[in-house]
């Protein structure tokens, strides 16, 4: 794992994401920041990430949005949103959309750490 | 609190309270304007809560994350049309704001989010209640229709993350554990076809959008059972077992699932306990907590009370009382070696051993006074225990207060830069690198060979010192914008607060001023917006009967004008009576009754800014008995700013206050009279020149007028003024230098022109009073003090040319 | 004459019974050593137009700007010239940095409270009104000043 974007509107939102990948052991990656959807797709498209970790509600694109514009795009990194949003509706179409795994805010390392191996395993 | 979190705090309190400020004038436009709910501004609200609820709920500010997840239903409800943003509501949700901002400086002072007073509880309960009452007109409380896409039937969807195939007590996590079922006949929905909508969102109820929730449930409750129990035993096993450390790692990672299955479900109060379970636990997986009877006892307790939890579902989620001693149990034993709340009574007591927890908890039980006192009444500790207990507590809290106050940032220190002034300085900073080093090298004047190199790379180096100067003091400039925007929500709670219709509009927003400047201004412009709403704008009624429009306008307005920022309240209102404020002048003994008619208006409504003075009368509570109007005074002089005051007796009154441009540089031209060296500002000054005696022209009460091009123009005679031994007493010998302000001009007869210096301004310190017309000092290069003139208090002080 | 730098010592009980002790003619005055900066010898005072009479003009600090008054003329005491012994005391009381023109600076001396008596009501010098109390040292009397009543409010005018 070389690189990760984080996909928030909330700057300490982006704190607290990078904070949890370090901590959870991917300390040596190269964190990539994007504040919307619109920013996140550009990344995307300009830096490759090998893992998204994008919130669900933003201003300009939607996390839902841009994953499917990466759809649309035929290129899909690997996929994770984190978000306050659990209902069940909403996990259904992301996982629908596309995503390796929603995980439930708060966000912790366990989570990802689990979420990160699933994600290996499939 | 490591330096990372205090980060992300600093980071969170800064951008909640920019979001708040620019949502809130959004918010009360939209409920002015009565026209169809604004989607942007429904979504950008809807945002703000959003995002302050995630990182909330990550720092562990609990009463901050409750409130901000209501108010985010509350958004839901506005979005999707359930509830109306009635004047009510968005009233409600103003109020929540206030109170979170409240909440937000306290947590950036103590990192501790603490609702002593319950109040954002109760504003939430609040605002819960009146988002029910909130509905649009002519649609009746009905459960939304659920507009998610449902899946097509009998298509299992397969997760590339965690998938059904896994026992889940090993994939303990916040991940989507649950097989998402495909959704076939959805379980309709008459079970809360009554409950009114926002009640359908309540978290810690066992219903959301309907959408094959039934389902769900009945795993959680299998999946939650089959978790408890094997954090009991583990449990169990470390109470007779206390070193074995598998134990506690499959304890943890038992209750980690269950808290993130909860968290999945939305059963909010059962998340919470088992946050506060876990949180204990990672302490003792960690060694941060030994394994003690006690902390043994309170895990259990809460295991406990998990279980009745859950076992009530799906129909009652509401939690039992035992379950809610089990959290402050769990709670208190995580405080007593958390982090944060170092300094409490409790803590200290039990890390001395004085009491344990069961004991705190029985007195946080039982009533609002201080917990050392109650622990005292019930005989559970000593009262001389409970005394030194108290002595370290002040200890602590001096540490703690002065550590905090020296590492907690204050967010007035740090400021939002335009890139592309830092990219502008970035290059100077370049090229002054290179000019240096062209000094550096250039050949010098040696004898008779002269050489142009130093002094046009000395040139060259003036030229970008002054540019990054420049730029450098443009940094601190910020729009006014921020500070205007904060006076929508004044005007409008003063108005309604009295039954007045009032409208304020904004212009120049985007005018720039110093920093300091931007905040120094913001109470004296509260107080005379509130001021001119009280006292300016009528009652309606009164309008109406003056042929006004019922509304009143208040017009705020920022601009550049010279080398000063103007910003203008003006009211279309009642205007200042010149005759009431001459008879309080003269009550008061400010004026005699002779002098009265001779005092210009301006003159005349000066006085309002006498300390005391009030014409108003009855004192409302909202302006005061007018002590305000003399602080307002000294606010503004703080900026070396004045105030301005004209009115028309019925059709309203103009505030206008002065401010210069730039406080802390000044061009001027450095003058001596006498011993004293005087700075005047370049601006002001129109030319010099040496007068000829033909040219002057003595009155009989000795004042001097000169004729200058044509122009004939008052002598100020610096000396006599000041009192100061001048060097020349005749006008020939000396300089008269023309000044003007404000359209009037005047000569200052000084001794000698010094040159002109670009200098830095300093203030002359409050302690000397008020000298007239001087605005500060400066330094100059040889370490001699310049006294600065402020040219218009000066010319205020001549007699005016005939 | 250097400059001598007292050290800002955080409030604690070891603060509570220092002054600074200084002479203007006969007398000995004494000052909480909490409220002193610095001392510093004299230099070039600018005078500054429309204050009191006791205030000297304002004194460059390394810099910063400070008012300086002169205690005889504040005490309605003889002026005297400016030798080489007189001295400026910067305290600072409130938000206010003044500096002090006295003839000389004598020493730093503990008077605990009990050894300090109020000031007598009968007021013959001026000086009485700017007294916290009479400091009794071995035989001797120091007369224990109240900063904040020496310095006054900005632009007051004492009659």
């Amino acid at each position: 794992m070389n690189r990760i974007l984080i996909i928030d509107d909330s700057k300490a939102m982006r704190m607290i994401v990078a904070r949890t990948v370090r901590q959870a052991g991917f300390g040596d990656c190269t964190i990539v920041e994007a504040t919307n959807g619109a920013e996140g797709l550009a990344a995307v498209r300009a830096q490759a990430p090998d893992l998204v970790l994008c919130d669900w509600n933003m201003p300009e694109m939607s996390g839902y949005d841009l994953l499917e514009a990466l759809n649309a795009d035929g290129n899909v990194p690997p996929f994770g949103f984190i978000t306050s949003e659990g209902t069940p509706d909403i996990k259904i179409k992301a996982l629908k959309a596309g995503a390796s795994f929603l995980i439930v805010k708060p966000f912790t390392v366990a989570a990802l750490q689990d979420a990160v191996r699933g994600m290996k395993a499939a | 609190m490591d330096d990372e979190t205090r980060e992300i705090v600093s980071s969170f309190v800064a951008e909640s309270r920019e979001a708040i400020d620019e949502v809130e004038p959004l918010l009360i436009e939209m409920s002015a304007s009565g026209e169809a709910p604004n989607a942007d501004v429904i979504a950008r609200v809807f945002r703000l809560f959003h995002s302050m609820k995630g990182s909330a709920s990550y720092l562990q500010f609990g009463s901050i994350e409750r409130i901000t997840h209501r108010a985010e239903t509350v958004l839901v409800d506005l979005r999707t049309g359930t509830a109306a943003p009635t004047p009510a509501l968005v009233e409600a949700l103003c109020q929540v704001l206030d109170a979170v901002r409240a909440r937000l400086a306290q947590v950036m002072e103590t990192g501790i989010d603490e609702d002593e007073s319950g109040e954002l509880e109760r504003l939430g309960f609040s605002l819960e209640e009146i988002s029910r009452r909130s509905v649009p007109s002519g649609v009746e409380s009905v459960t939304p229709v659920p507009t998610v896409a449902r899946a097509s039937v009998a298509t299992p969807i397969v997760l590339s993350a965690v998938t059904v195939a896994t026992p889940v007590s090993e994939s303990p996590s916040a991940v989507v554990v649950l097989p998402l079922v495909a959704e076939e006949a959805v379980a309709a929905p008459e079970a809360h076809a009554v409950a009114a909508p926002s009640e359908a969102r309540h978290a810690d109820e066992s219903t959301t959008d309907g959408v094959s929730l039934a389902d769900l449930v009945e795993p959680f409750i299998i999946e939650g059972r089959d978790l408890l129990d094997a954090c009991e035993q583990a449990l169990l096993s470390l109470e007779t077992d206390g070193e074995a450390s598998g134990p506690v790692a499959t304890a943890f990672r038992a209750l980690h699932s269950f808290k993130g299955n909860c968290g999945f479900l939305g059963y909010v109060e059962i998340e919470r306990l088992a946050h506060a379970a876990e949180t204990l636990l990672e302490a003792v997986k960690e060694g941060e907590v030994p394994r003690s009877p006690d902390v043994i006892g309170a895990l259990l307790t809460s295991v406990d009370a998990l279980r009745t939890a859950v076992s009530r579902l799906p129909g009652d989620s509401s939690f039992p009382e035992g379950a809610i001693r089990a959290a402050a149990l769990v709670q208190v034993e995580s405080d007593a070696r958390g982090v944060m709340g170092q300094t409490r009574i409790g803590r200290i007591l039990i890390e001395r051993g004085d009491i344990n927890a069961s004991d705190l908890v029985e007195a946080l039980d039982a009533d609002r006074a201080p917990v050392g006192t109650v622990l005292a009444e019930r005989g559970l500790v000593t009262p001389a225990r409970l005394d030194a207990a108290l002595g370290e507590q002040a200890q602590r809290r001096g540490v703690t207060a002065r550590a905090e106050a020296r590492q907690v940032e204050k967010p007035q220190t740090s400021l939002r830069v335009d890139v592309g002034k830092l990219d502008a300085l970035m290059d100077l900073v370049g090229e002054l690198i290179i000019a240096e080093t062209a000094v550096i090298h250039a050949p010098s004047s040696h004898g008779a060979v002269s050489s142009q190199e130093l002094p046009k790379a000395l040139a060259q180096l003036d030229r970008i010192t002054r540019s990054l100067q420049d730029v450098a003091m443009s940094l601190r400039m910020v729009p006014i914008d921020a500070t205007f925007r904060k006076m929508i929500r004044v005007v409008r709670d003063v108005a309604n607060k009295q039954g007045k219709q009032v409208a304020l509009r904004v212009e120049g927003e985007e005018t720039e001023v110093d920093k300091t400047v931007a905040e120094i201004i913001g109470d004296p412009l509260v107080h005379l917006l509130r001021n001119a709403v009280d006292h300016g704008i009528e009652m309606p009624e009164v309008r109406a009967a003056r042929g006004k429009p019922v509304e009143g306008t208040l017009k705020l307005t920022a601009s550049h004008v010279g080398g000063e920022i103007w910003v203008r309240i003006q009211d279309d209102g009642g205007g200042i009576s010149r005759t009431r404020v001459l008879e309080k002048a003269v009550e008061r003994g400010l004026v005699t009754a002779a002098a009265a008619p001779s005092l210009s208006d301006a003159d005349v409504f000066a006085f309002i800014f006498e300390a005391g003075f009030s014409t108003a009368a009855a004192v409302t509570d909202i302006s005061g008995r007018g002590v305000g109007m003399d602080v307002v005074k000294r606010q503004i002089e703080r900026v070396k700013g004045r105030i301005d005051i004209a009115s028309v007796p019925e059709q309203g009154t103009t505030i206008t206050l002065r401010i210069p441009l730039t406080l802390a540089i000044i061009e001027g031209m450095v003058v001596r009279v006498g011993d004293t060296s005087f700075t005047i500002p370049l601006l002001c000054i129109r030319e010099s020149v040496v007068p000829r005696s033909k040219d002057v022209t003595h009155l009989a009460d000795g004042e001097e007028i000169v004729r200058i091009r044509g122009q004939l123009l008052s002598v100020l005679r610096m000396h006599r003024f000041y009192g100061i031994e001048p060097l020349h007493e005749r006008l020939e010998d000396g300089i008269l230098v023309v000044v003007e302000d404000g359209g009037q001009a005047v000569c200052l007869f000084v001794d000698e022109l010094i040159g002109q210096r670009q200098t830095v301004i300093k203030g002359l310190s409050g302690f000397l009073g008020d000298p007239r017309s001087l605005s500060g000092c400066t330094v100059l290069g040889d370490g001699r003090i310049s006294l600065i003139l402020d040219v218009a208090g000066l010319i205020g002080a001549v007699p005016r040319a005939a | 004459m250097e400059a001598k730098r007292i050290e800002e010592e955080e409030e604690g009980e070891s603060q509570l019974a220092k002054f600074l002790t200084f002479v203007l003619g006969a007398e000995t005055y004494a000052l909480d050593i909490r409220h002193v900066r610095e001392i510093i010898g004299m230099q070039k005072i600018t005078t500054v137009p429309d204050v009191p009479a006791y205030i000297k003009g304002v004194i460059n600090l390394r810099g910063k700007v400070i008012p300086v008054m002169d205690v005889r003329a504040r005490f309605r005491l003889p002026l005297r010239d400016y030798d080489d012994r007189t001295c400026i005391i910067v305290i600072h009381v409130r938000e206010w940095s003044v500096g002090l023109v006295v003839d000389r600076v004598s020493e730093v001396l503990d008077i605990p409270p009990h050894q300090i008596e109020p000031p007598p009501r009968v007021g013959g010098a001026t000086s009485a009104r700017f007294l916290e109390g009479m400091g009794k040292v071995g035989d001797q009397v120091r007369l224990v000043l109240n900063a904040e009543e020496l310095l006054g409010a900005p632009g007051e005018v004492v009659l």
